[in-house]
């Protein structure tokens, strides 16, 4: 049976292999683990409250109603880091990313999502894959910490 | 695990965490579930100025320097955080 536990557990076994992925230059399925990881902590929240996981993959609509940035402390330096770590997330993420190879996946970042432009070309699959693993191990780790609060907000 | 790999112990994983990044505090190492890899949370204030991508590559280079490939992939998500991250989720 699939818990708030397992989503949570799950997510920080995600994250970890996102890294493990870059660290062997697997940019493009590295960027995919790295969104699922925080899809899996958005989860692990939304079951925690007893809510319906919704059949979409927008991350900031799970973040907005499992209330996720409630459980943070607030109005300090990590909530704003965490902030900033989603919103990179949403713009480098999609659900479908796991069916894009390298060249698909930098042609999206150009085209589509038309980040890193000021990034080499040669570099630009490896800074992303950076960026959004950088992101979400903070939103993870954020997550992780706060999992332990007894009090909802 | 493999038949042959040995059982990393948490007790030598605290002790290399701790070598490798002195005066950190270590909370929560452990196996949370069986099967399952050794994870916990690494505060060391020398963090700071780091992003958490930097933190973990740093993390897993020293790990990677002391323990053979067996004892690398029994451990899961170390968590990377300065005192004052720490402190925010722990005094509120």
């Amino acid at each position: 049976m699939i818990t708030a536990d397992t989503y949570r557990r799950a997510a920080e076994a995600r994250v970890e292999e996102a890294r493990a992925l870059h660290e062997q230059e697997h940019y493009a399925l590295a960027h995919y683990v790295a969104g699922l990881a925080v899809e899996c902590m958005m989860y692990a929240y939304l079951c925690r409250l007893g809510l319906p996981i919704e059949k979409h993959h927008d991350l900031i609509r799970h973040c907005s109603r499992c209330r996720f940035l409630g459980f943070l402390p607030q109005d300090g330096p990590v909530t704003l880091r965490v902030r900033a770590a989603m919103g990179d997330v949403r713009a480098r993420w999609l659900n479908n990313h796991r069916y894009r190879d390298e060249r698909e996946l930098l042609h999206w970042l150009q085209s589509e999502a038309r980040l890193d432009e000021n990034v080499a070309k040669q570099k630009r699959l490896r800074h992303s894959s950076r960026k959004i693993i950088d992101a979400a191990v903070a939103v993870v780790t954020a997550g992780r910490l706060a999992w332990e609060r007894r009090q909802l907000p | 695990m493999g038949a042959t790999t040995t059982a990393l112990r948490v007790s030598k994983l605290r002790g290399l965490l701790e070598r490798s990044f002195p005066g950190a505090e270590i909370h929560a190492l452990r196996r949370e579930t069986r099967p399952g890899r050794i994870g916990g949370v690494l505060v060391w204030e020398r963090f700071r100025h780091k992003d958490q991508f930097d933190r973990q590559q740093e993390l897993w280079t020293k790990l990677k320097a002391e323990l053979d490939a067996g004892e690398m992939q029994q451990i899961g998500l170390i968590l990377t955080v300065t005192p004052d991250e720490y402190r925010a989720f722990t005094h509120q």
